[in-house]
Parts: C-alpha cells; structure tokens; sequence
C-alpha cells in the first residue's frame, strides 16, 4: 500500500533573525535550507507550504537561491509550482522574487560554460 | 703537439658551446613567439567578447545607474517632505526589484553563457546593493544618513562594476 504523504508548512518566522523584516543574503538562505530541512520535507510531503509572518517586507533572491535550490533543481519550474506554496501573511507580495529565484536556479543548469 | 691538441680541444668546446648557445636561443625565441601568440589569442578573444557582447548593451548598464540613482534620489525626496511610510519603503523596494530583474534579463543573462565568471560577480554586486537597500529600508530605524549610505553603496557597486567590464584592457 503506498503511503499517503501529508501536507507540511515551513514557517519562516521560525528562522528570522530577532527583529528583521526582511529575509537577504546567500548565507541567510543556505543556513535556513539546513535549519529547515526543506529536501527532506520536500522528499517526505505531498504539499508544502511556506508561511510567511506578517511582519516580513521583503525576501530577496539572493536568499530564496539558495534557500530553494535544491528542490528547485530536483523538481522542476512546473512541479516546483505544484508541490510548493507560500502564504503571506502581510502585505508583502513574495511572486516576483520568486519567479526571480526560480528563473536564476533553473538558468545555472543551462550555463554553455 | 702538445699546444696544438690543446687548440683542438678548445676550438671543439666552442663549437659545442656556440651549438649550445644557438639551440637555446632558437627555443627561446621559440617559447617567446608561443607565450606572446597565446596572449595576443587570450586577448583577441577579451576584445571580441567586449565589442560584440559589451558594448552594444553598455548603454543598458548606464541606464540601469541612472535609474537606480533615480530611485535613491526620490527616497530622499520622500524621507525629507515626510512622505514616508511602511507602503512607500514597499513601493520603493518593489520598483528597485523591477529594475535589477531586468537588468539581469538584458544584460547578465547575456554576459552568462560566455563568461559565467564575470556574470556572477556583477549578479553578485547588484545583489549584495538590493540586500542592502531592503535591509536599510525596513529597519526601524531607518533615517536620512542611512540613505546616504545606499548612496555610498551604490557608487562602490557602480565602479566595481565598471572596473569588471573593462579590466580586460589593462
């Protein structure tokens, strides 16, 4: 019988520095990945969801890179898209950065050189 | 006998010195023309790279600094009529993001496929100045100098990348 993998939520509000509104920076997102254990959530889950705190204006590219790459990578844009959704919980609008992010992850793969 | 063998010997030593000698010169001169082809081709490929990549879309970096220090100069518009709030610092963030995508879009993009090395260090400059753009824009404390700061920013960024694009020529 195959198992039914559940639904997880990642918040972020768990991995942000005391007092920061804004999520940047390479090391930031790689050290969030690991904290989060976002592959194996990834790898364990029908559907993922990240919330973000209401409090939060900005999460650059520079982050979402290296926070998603892995299973931007693995995945794909479309299952990407399918598997993964954010809830923002202000009035910070995450769909440009990420579309940005996604785009940059995926173009690494298609480097000539 | 004696000095005429001592003749010989030294007139064969010349010989084999001056033999010597030559055949070093010969691959000297050899490993001279090697080095110099093989800079001549390191730099060709510098200058077609910089006419057929670079400058048809320089006018698209410049227009992406005049932009930005459009940007940082209506901030300081912002910050000094009292105009500023929590919606202005999104407006503000949102509109510099759109600038950097599209800069990376129609320059960075290009740079890419032919020198990954450089393309990454200008995704990573422009990168590093929106990490600090946000951070200071959605500090609580956020004041006027901090927006002298992104200024000083901004311009190291700006040479740093200008640096980048044409360090091939020194």
């Amino acid at each position: 019988m195959e198992m039914i993998k559940g639904f997880i939520m990642i918040d972020l509000g768990d991995f942000r520095t005391k007092g920061a509104k804004v999520f940047t920076g390479r090391n930031r997102g790689k050290q969030v990945r690991i904290k989060s254990q976002i592959e194996a959530v990834e790898k364990n889950s029908n559907k993922v969801t990240i919330k973000v705190p209401e409090d939060i204006y900005s999460i650059n590219p520079s982050f979402l890179e290296e926070f998603l790459r892995p299973v931007v990578k693995k995945l794909g844009k479309h299952k990407f898209y399918e598997k993964f959704s954010f809830e923002c919980e202000g009035p910070y609008d995450i769909n440009t950065d990420l579309e940005e992010a996604v785009d940059r992850i995926l173009r690494e793969n298609h480097a000539l050189v | 006998m004696l000095l005429y063998k001592f003749y010989c010997s030294l007139d064969v030593f010349a010989t084999v010195a001056s033999i010597i000698i030559a055949a070093f010169a010969v691959l000297q001169f050899t490993y001279l023309v090697f080095i110099q082809a093989k800079k001549e081709k390191k730099r060709n490929k510098k200058e077609w790279f910089h006419r057929l990549v670079i400058e048809p879309k320089i006018e698209e970096v410049y227009e992406f600094f005049e932009k930005s220090e459009s940007e940082f100069e209506d901030l300081k518009n912002l910050f000094n009529n009292g105009d500023f709030s929590l919606q202005s610092s999104l407006n503000k963030a949102e509109k510099f993001k759109v600038l950097i995508y599209k800069f990376r879009r129609s320059f960075v993009d290009l740079v890419d496929p032919i020198d990954n090395d450089l393309a990454v260090k200008i995704q990573g400059l422009v990168d590093d100045l929106l990490d600090f753009y946000t951070e200071k824009l959605f500090s609580d404390s956020f004041k006027l100098t901090d927006v002298k700061l992104i200024y000083n920013k901004f311009y190291r960024v700006q040479s740093q990348i200008i640096y980048l694009l044409y360090r091939w020529k020194n």
